[in-house]
């Protein structure tokens, strides 16, 4: 479903504030597969979740969804085949529309939205119908402002929005870090959820550890820039938080054995 | 809830004050652990102002009596309030109670609080000694030949450390070490956690070894260490050194058994074997071989430890012993395995008690080969222990090279 090739980008290059965000990543994932994104701060997991979502143009590689390369789709181009939730739960939302405005916004994302009555008494049961599985009672506060609303609602409402038309792709980008932790869990539980029972192929990027052993069928890690470990079937389903910390832990003690460590070990070890 | 200890001769008399139930049953298991981990195993609980004893509060009191069975300690209550005494015989555990304060805490013969216990020396078998068996076909990084192994059986007297692969498991070349015949092995692999051979009836763990340092034998002496106000932890150096001199020799042999303070090590993540040019890999590439703790590592845990240290520039020098940057004068060798802490009972201690308990408790988290990291300002120093036992014997007779 996503096929990533040789994708590299390097922010300000030849100056002293250069960093190489991406180093030649390839990454494919299966239709219907959920994998998780997980690595050290600037590893480079945002960044590459930005460059499927079109947030900037990489230097090198392929991005193919579905088989169509959207190397030079605009990012709202990309929009028509890629769902995205973001970090800040206001972020996906329009805070002075209602709850039903909202979503009927997300009901015609990619579509043509001429001048008619937007909010139909169809429309709306169609909402109550599906907000209902939420479990949070927003069914009968459709017409409140959704700035209204905790986070936590606000998020649950985001993810709802960003699966309705069933996306090729399915981003979430870190989207319970910014929620209190029952609220986080819940958005959790609604993210296992829909992305099961809508079969989406989906990416999300996380630093919860336990997220990552509990919600995707894979789990990738990057460290600057590179895909350095890749967890999938029989060795994901084995795999529990420790062993996810060893490999943190493994990938930075290679960062530390520089030169002088070689010497030392050179008259150490023997 | 308050929680105030005192110790008393040799118990730990310990008040508490409040309701130990659900909401702070927690706190009270973690605050008799942490006694435990200073070396207190004898308590006595003054339950005067202990107002409330709810099931969770018996969980935990059953928590510490477990832990304390391990190192032979006890827990006895007094002066427990008729509601707390009550609920204690109604479940079962009216033995806990003493009917009245005992005798010797009458007298409030009281030392000030301390975690220092005083170092214990015990002398096992004054003839007892080891020989040695140096094994150093294989040098670093020469390509492995056939001949440069040699399959070993290690029986109970056997205490060694080297390179080397259990025996049909291919030419995996890892960090090893044996105490008292169990070996405990770092597969070569990155991901790879350590592996271990017990002797059980009739089996005797067998290697194929490419490199090693094997001592037979038994220990003499045996050293219970701990903290006191001035030191709070050994280095490695200083426990050599003094196995060096407990046991007036050139060379010691030594196992060590104790709580971390911080290791530093390495250990190999490639078998040598696989290995295709007779070069040393240089860097970056040798971090795909050898792996580095890069900061003192395993605070907290035990540590399984064996080593060989000889007096530096004597006669007993030996290919495989490496001078410590930090004591010059003496030459050693060690491999550490790291087990999750459990509690050692104070006093003698039996060494083949202890390493059946390790062995067949939860497994090895890791297996290193220790370094004395004295690089200028990135350094890490040694290795070092917090409290702890140390078997020790003297190394004698000429080397005997294999």
């Amino acid at each position: 479903m996503l096929s990533i090739k040789g994708l590299s980008k390097t922010f300000f290059p030849n100056t002293i504030n250069e960093v190489k965000a991406l180093r030649n990543v390839d990454l494919t994932l299966e239709a219907g597969s959920f994998t998780c994104i997980i690595g050290t701060n600037g590893s480079g997991k945002s960044t590459l979740l930005n460059a499927v979502a079109g947030t900037f143009v990489p230097d090198n590689g392929v991005i193919t969804v579905d088989g169509t390369a959207i190397g030079g789709w605009t990012e709202y181009q990309r929009a028509k085949l890629i769902g995205r939730v973001f970090q800040n739960p206001f972020a996906g939302t329009a805070a002075e529309m209602s709850i039903a405005e909202n979503i009927v916004m997300a009901m015609r994302r990619g579509q043509s939205r001429p001048l008619t009555r937007a909010v139909t008494t169809q429309a709306k049961k169609e909402i109550a119908d599906k907000v209902c599985m939420l479990k949070m009672g927003l069914e009968d506060r459709l017409d409140n402002p959704i700035g209204t609303l905790s986070g936590g609602q606000r998020q649950a409402l985001t993810l709802l929005m960003a699966t309705w038309l069933k996306p090729k792709l399915l981003l979430l980008d870190e989207h319970t870090a910014a929620l209190d932790p029952k609220s986080a869990a819940k958005v959790a539980e609604l993210t296992r959820q829909i992305i099961r029972d809508e079969k989406l192929t989906a990416l999300m990027v996380t630093h919860s550890m336990q997220q990552a052993i509990e919600l995707p069928d894979r789990i990738v890690m990057m460290h600057r820039g590179q895909i350095v470990e890749d967890y999938q079937k029989e060795d994901k389903k084995r795999i529990r938080v420790p062993d996810l910390l060893d490999t943190f832990d493994r990938v930075q003690k290679k960062e530390l054995f520089d030169e002088s460590v070689m010497q030392l070990l050179a008259e150490q070890y023997v | 809830m308050e929680i105030h200890a005192k110790k008393i001769n040799q118990q730990l008399l310990i008040t508490v004050n409040g309701r130990l139930d659900a909401s702070w049953s927690d706190y009270f298991t973690d605050a008799f652990l942490a006694f435990i981990r200073n070396g207190e195993h004898q308590f006595v609980l003054d339950a005067k102002a202990l107002s409330f004893l709810s099931s969770a509060g018996i969980r935990s009191l059953v928590r510490i009596t477990k832990e304390l069975r391990t190192v032979e300690g006890s827990m006895h209550i007094f002066n427990a309030t008729e509601f707390v005494a009550g609920t204690l015989r109604t479940t079962g555990f009216g033995d806990w109670l003493l009917d009245e304060i005992p005798a010797e805490l009458k007298h409030q013969n009281l030392q000030p609080e301390q975690n220092a216990l005083p170092e214990n020396l015990f002398l096992l078998d004054k003839n007892a000694s080891l020989s040695l068996k140096t094994h150093t076909n294989w040098k670093p990084w020469q390509l492995v030949k056939t001949t440069d192994s040699e399959t070993m059986q290690f029986p109970a007297d056997s205490y060694a450390l080297g390179i080397g692969s259990p025996s049909a498991s291919g030419k995996l070349f890892g960090d090893f070490m044996v105490v008292g015949g169990h070996v405990a092995y770092q597969s070569p692999e990155e991901k790879s956690r350590p592996d271990f051979l017990l002797p059980i009836e009739a089996y005797i763990p067998e290697m194929e070894v490419i490199q090693s340092l094997r001592t037979e034998g038994s220990f003499s002496h045996l050293w219970r260490f701990a903290p006191d106000a001035d030191k709070s932890a050994f280095t490695i150096a200083e426990l050599a050194g003094q196995a060096l001199s407990l046991t007036h020799a050139e060379m010691s042999a030594f196992v060590i058994l104790a709580e971390i303070d911080g290791l530093v090590g390495a250990h190999l993540i490639q078998s040598p074997a696989l290995r295709q040019a007779e070069n040393s890999p240089a860097f970056p590439e040798i971090r795909d071989w050898l792996s580095f703790s890069g900061e003192r590592v395993f605070v907290g845990e035990q540590a399984m430890i064996f080593g060989v240290v000889s007096q530096h520039n004597t006669t007993m020098n030996n290919d495989l012993l490496i001078p410590l940057p930090s004591m010059p004068t003496l030459a050693a060798h060690l491999h550490a395995a790291v087990f999750p802490y459990q509690p050692l009972q104070n006093g003698e201690l039996n060494l083949k008690q202890q390493l059946d308990k390790f062995f067949n408790g939860p497994p090895p988290k890791a297996l290193m080969h220790l370094i004395d990291d004295q690089r200028p300002e990135a350094g890490l120093g040694q290795s070092s222990l917090i409290r702890g036992a140390m078997w020790c014997g003297k190394v004698i007779g000429k080397e005997n090279k294999l």
